[in-house]
């Protein structure tokens, strides 16, 4: 897929895990895992809006379009 | 994914428990077809078989009667013209037993084979499962077993009606080739693939649905 989820690196720069994420979001670890993993066929503008809230990033640290 | 626990409808409840027993029931009948195909196979009945079977064929009668209805104080006078019926072999002859109870093994083996995949894909619907590839396939597997009842009672009709219909002499009907087609199996069998592919349609949405975060 062309679209690249940089979730680790996100949580690696405000040094937090993958359990404290789906914590403070209220997402489950099974629905945050396949986001990192990229299995995610589509991402709802609420998770994505938690997302940002909590990381205080911008959906484009998150996510990464790269031509196949 | 987990899956969550939701109450079953009655509809469901019904739907299962119904297949279920019509499915055991099945299961007793075709054990006693079974049973009474090998006994014609190997001729237990010794020419004392009274074989009654349907004849798949119209049949010319002129008959008359009266209908007496309690709508009107009048008889009507009224007149068969075509029916169909069935048909009792006297004292069968063993072959001929033999043939019909080849028929009857092969019916009853389809329709086996089609309560099994049916309980199968309502056992899965009762469980929660619906779209689901094994739903899919179970699907497609009937509607291509209901084309080969159709196929199969088609092949039926005409050896009835070749075989045993047009060498029947009676004084007052006349056998008509009118032969029965059973072409509502078909439309059935193509009602079941259509379905088949609404589910696989179903199935997409719900992968797309569990990966969506």
């Amino acid at each position: 897929m062309a679209i690249i989820v940089n979730l680790d690196i996100m949580l690696a720069k405000r040094k937090m895990s993958l359990t404290e994420l789906s914590n403070s979001v209220g997402i489950t670890m099974a629905n945050l895992s396949i986001l990192k993993k990229e299995k995610a066929k589509a991402v709802r503008f609420s998770t994505l809006d938690a997302i940002c809230k909590t990381l205080d990033c911008q959906p484009g640290d998150i996510l990464e379009y790269k031509p196949d | 994914m987990i899956m969550e626990a939701v109450k079953k409808p009655l509809s469901i409840k019904i739907i299962y428990w119904t297949t279920s027993i019509a499915f055991w029931i099945f299961v007793v009948v075709a054990i006693l077809g079974t049973a009474l195909v090998s006994a014609l196979m190997l001729n237990v009945f010794e020419g004392d078989l009274q074989l009654h079977v349907g004849l798949p064929v119209g049949i010319n009668i002129v008959e008359t009667g009266i209908l007496d209805l309690d709508l009107s104080s009048k008889y009507i006078d009224v007149q068969f013209t075509e029916m169909v019926g069935k048909i009792q072999f006297k004292d069968t002859p063993a072959d001929l037993g033999r043939i019909y109870g080849g028929f009857m093994l092969i019916i009853l083996g389809i329709f086996l084979y089609i309560f099994i995949i049916f309980r199968r894909f309502i056992t899965n619907v009762y469980n929660g499962v619906y779209f689901d590839l094994d739903n899919i396939a179970l699907l497609k597997r009937i509607s291509y077993a209901l084309v080969l009842v159709w196929g199969f009672t088609v092949f039926y009709s005409y050896f009835q009606y070749f075989y045993i219909a047009q060498n029947l002499q009676f004084n007052s009907i006349v056998i008509t080739n009118d032969v029965q087609t059973y072409s509502e199996i078909l439309v059935g069998a193509l009602f079941i693939w259509v379905l088949s592919h609404i589910f696989m349609k179903g199935c997409e949405l719900q992968d797309e649905h569990n990966y969506t975060v």
